[in-house]
């Protein structure tokens, strides 16, 4: 169906109320994906198919337009919240129990991502609220990657799906706590920005998981635990000392091991 | 393996990196090989002798510097806070260690301050309270050797000890030491146990079972929970020698 839509142009006029086109093919199916949504407005499917829509034709307009005239500007907002709106009332509607919906989390993160600065942060914060904690579950090593990001919204916006997942997904709750402990021992010695971002996100997510209990200070335990295991002082021994004494060392022991 | 690990050290040490630069400064002034005439460095003056002793000894230090701040920094994390008070004293002569490492028992002993925290550790599993038993001497005779911290004093004592023939000799038994040590180390049957190595990691994995689940087993009807490991731990015999640990699950399966 995307295939179909017609490239923006620029002479064209657009409405400013969803941002396509008054005079195209796209005007169209927009309507009539608009009109699905009120028509079935407790299905998910109109609401999914018209943020896919929408989040195509942002990508493409976001690809193709070079010029900074307003009304290309409003339109590449107008669709950047259409797809972002409809992806969160989707996943608020839908049973998640049955499906998980992968590419939409990730979609959503990527509007998060590229959101346009003048885009109202609190209503999109608002929709992601409504989000059912559990379908963000299948991307969490990705929400991990956003916690240094150096866009606040798109710190924060990670930081509330991680806290919120970690209180209310049981079964993910160990997973967050894993990914949180080894996030603060893999930090890096020099504080640098993105250091200090991240280890303020992670502290945030950190007092959520010390809420749910013991398991937290278990998987930290568990941790330390196993890095002692994984490389023994002997081990770290052998191979610095035997680094300072020759490189010609390593060098000769990799040519017998080979 | 021992045997074959020291023949190939000594092998390789007259090409030694830290030594390298040292030996071709001091080699320039003197006019000759010293390693491979020891008979004519000997025969030179004692004062000459003294000046390329010293001037060698200084050079070492300069080349060895970042290999000193490294052991430091393992030594932090492996031995104890009476070691790491005795490496202090080691290299209280050198104001750019100490700036960097000077802070915890170095500056409780009045040796300055730095940026890092450098305390020691204290020995948890019954592996390390043997590591820092056996292995401490070692490892402060090597990190005095490359600070130069017994030849503050200049004259004789350099002489003796930063002779390019005795350090080579000297550097090369520490090293060899240390290396057959670890070696004897790891030949040990306790050396592979869980029990031996780190015995508080069944008591967590028991205590908090139901946090620790199998990945693999999310499409089962029931969650397989880890209750704890095989007491036997696996070397796998490649260069780097990982270690295979077994868990096993409380659906009794390993």
């Amino acid at each position: 169906m995307n295939s179909s839509i017609p490239p923006p142009s620029s002479n064209n006029q657009f409405t400013s109320k969803h941002g396509w086109k008054d005079d195209s093919y796209g005007s169209m199916i927009g309507n009539c994906l608009l009109t699905a949504t009120t028509i079935q407005p407790k299905e998910y499917k109109p609401f999914l198919r018209l943020a896919d829509w929408a989040f195509s034709c942002w990508v493409r307009h976001k690809k193709d337009d070079g010029t900074s005239s307003s009304s290309s500007e409003e339109t590449t907002l107008n669709l950047h919240e259409l797809a972002f709106t409809n992806y969160c009332k989707m996943l608020t509607i839908s049973s998640m129990a049955e499906m998980h919906f992968t590419s939409v989390t990730l979609r959503l993160m990527k509007l998060i991502v590229y959101r346009d600065p003048k885009s109202d942060s609190d209503k999109l914060e608002n929709h992601l609220k409504d989000t059912p904690a559990s379908c963000w579950t299948v991307i969490i090593p990705q929400l991990f990657s956003l916690t240094g990001h150096k866009d606040e919204f798109a710190r924060r916006t990670a930081t509330e799906l991680l806290t919120r997942m970690s209180q209310l997904e049981k079964n993910s709750t160990a997973k967050i706590a894993f990914d949180v402990a080894r996030g603060f021992s893999s930090l890096p010695s020099e504080t640098s920005e993105t250091a200090q971002k991240k280890q303020t996100s992670l502290l945030t997510i950190q007092k959520g998981l010390v809420k749910t209990g013991r398991l937290y200070d278990d998987v930290v335990k568990f941790q330390h635990l196993m890095d002692k295991l994984s490389a023994l002082w002997g081990d770290q021994w052998f191979f610095l000392v035997d680094r300072v004494n020759s490189k010609k060392a390593s060098e000769q022991r990799a040519k017998r091991a080979r | 393996m021992t045997e074959r690990l020291t023949n190939s050290l000594n092998s390789f040490f007259a090409q030694n990196e830290i030594l390298k630069k040292p030996l071709e400064d001091i080699n320039e002034d003197v006019g000759f090989d010293v390693l491979k005439n020891r008979t004519a460095f000997m025969s030179l003056s004692k004062k000459k002798r003294q000046t390329a002793c010293e001037l060698f000894r200084d050079e070492l230090r300069l080349s060895a510097k970042k290999y000193v701040k490294e052991l430091i920094d393992l030594a932090n994390k492996t031995l104890s806070a009476e070691a790491m008070d005795e490496i202090f004293r080691l290299v209280a002569h050198d104001k750019e260690i100490m700036d960097q490492f000077g802070v915890g028992l170095g500056a409780s002993l009045g040796l300055g301050g730095g940026k890092l925290k450098v305390n020691g550790r204290v020995a948890e599993t019954p592996y390390e309270v043997d590591f820092q038993k056996d292995e401490t001497a070692l490892i402060l005779s090597l990190i005095s050797l490359l600070a130069c911290s017994k030849a503050v004093g200049v004259g004789a004592d350099a002489d003796e000890l930063y002779n390019p023939h005795n350090l080579q000799k000297t550097l090369s038994g520490t090293s060899v030491k240390i290396f057959d040590s670890l070696s004897k180390r790891k030949q040990r049957k306790e050396e592979r146990t869980i029990k031996y190595l780190c015995p508080q990691l069944n008591d967590v994995l028991k205590s908090a079972s139901n946090v620790f689940t199998l990945p693999l087993t999310t499409n089962s009807s029931t969650n397989v929970n880890i209750i704890g490991m095989v007491d036997d731990v696996q070397l796998i015999p490649t260069k780097q020698q990982p270690k295979k640990l077994t868990f096993l699950g409380d659906d009794r399966a390993r």
